[in-house]
């Protein structure tokens, strides 16, 4: 399709005058912009904005890296552990040991005391004569069979 | 009115270079003449119609700045495959940036004096300025799509087959509206003291 031909020969002649006013117009407008927008315009080829987020590319990953290796060497400058942990089993078994030094000797107090209770109590039952408890004759049994 | 005037010659659609794919091609790969050579092709139509559009020669600057600038990241990414419809695709961008801005601004569009426009100014008579001035005037008067028309096809130099696809109306709609409008425009013209 011819554009322009088509456009000039739909239109009436009468028109004509109209229509170079409108092209005179958009002519105009045109020759208005700015030199300095086209130079400003000519001088931003895509390719800086492809060579920048190159650039971004290649930086990113390397900012990255080295932002988890400052992470990683200010927690082991600055780590203080907070409760003393075995670092060996030497340390470990010692531990256990000493805990289990305290258990016996609580234990060993706990039994010494009840050996003493039970033989107490063996001494009591020894001398106690249980038969005079259940003698017809006296006056607990009379009160239990009455 | 004189047919004679150098600025007449380009108000039609200018021929496109039998070489655009390849600058194009050039310009999406990096070359900074293709880019350049684009530039310098399709700026000041996009600005033009900017300018139709918005009424301020700020504010079409900006428009044009930021259509070129969606079109050099499209061209980085390689999102942009050429197939021909370039100046279709450019003038949609610009269409989408003038009517967000319109929004955002709520701006009303104001006549802009030729001879306090920036930037070089148009060798053109006395008596054609004031002809410029009151067709800019008439201009005010069409209903928005007869506007849009006459607009994307002597401040944008799109063919006529180009502004029904940016439309999305058959060609003959956009002719009827296109002779429709300059018979207004007449009409109003000739009313003008």
């Amino acid at each position: 399709m011819n554009d322009k031909h088509t456009a000039q020969s739909e239109l009436p002649d009468d028109l004509h005058e109209t229509q170079h006013t409108l092209e005179l117009l958009a002519a105009t407008a045109r020759a208005s912009m700015p030199q300095a927008l086209a130079e400003h315009l000519a001088a931003s080829p895509p390719d800086a904005h492809r060579a920048s987020r190159v650039v971004l590319g290649r930086i990113t990953p390397m900012l990255a890296i080295a932002a988890l290796i400052a992470v990683l060497a200010t927690s082991i400058v600055f780590w203080q552990p907070s409760a003393p942990i075995n670092t060996n089993a030497q340390d470990a078994l010692l531990a256990v040991m000493q805990e289990d030094d305290l258990f016996v000797d609580i234990f060993d107090d706990a039994f010494d005391s009840f050996y003493t209770e039970l033989v107490a109590t063996e001494q009591l039952f020894a001398s106690w004569d249980a038969t005079a408890l259940w003698d017809d004759s006296s006056s607990l049994w009379q009160e239990v069979v009455q | 009115m004189s047919a004679s005037n150098p600025a007449l010659h380009a108000a039609c659609p200018p021929e496109q270079p039998h070489n655009l794919s390849a600058i194009l091609r050039a310009a999406t790969s990096g070359d900074a003449q293709a880019w350049q050579t684009l530039v310098e092709m399709y700026s000041r139509r996009v600005f033009a119609f900017a300018l139709s559009r918005m009424g301020g020669a700020e504010l079409a600057q900006e428009i044009t700045q930021s259509v070129f600038v969606t079109v050099a990241e499209q061209f980085a990414s390689t999102n942009y495959h050429e197939q021909g419809k370039f100046e279709a695709w450019l003038f949609r961008i610009a269409a989408n940036r003038i009517r967000d801005e319109a929004r955002r601004q709520q701006r009303q569009a104001t006549p802009t004096d030729p001879s306090k426009m920036p930037g070089k100014a148009l060798a053109t008579p006395e008596s054609q300025i004031e002809a410029v001035s009151a067709m800019r005037d008439a201009m005010q008067q069409l209903p928005e799509q007869e506007q849009t028309v006459l607009q994307l096809r002597y401040h944008a130099q799109l063919a006529f087959a180009q502004i029904a696809k940016n439309l999305d109306k058959p060609v003959g709609t956009i002719l009827a509206q296109h002779h429709r409008s300059l018979r207004k425009l007449k009409e109003a013209l000739s009313q003008t003291p």
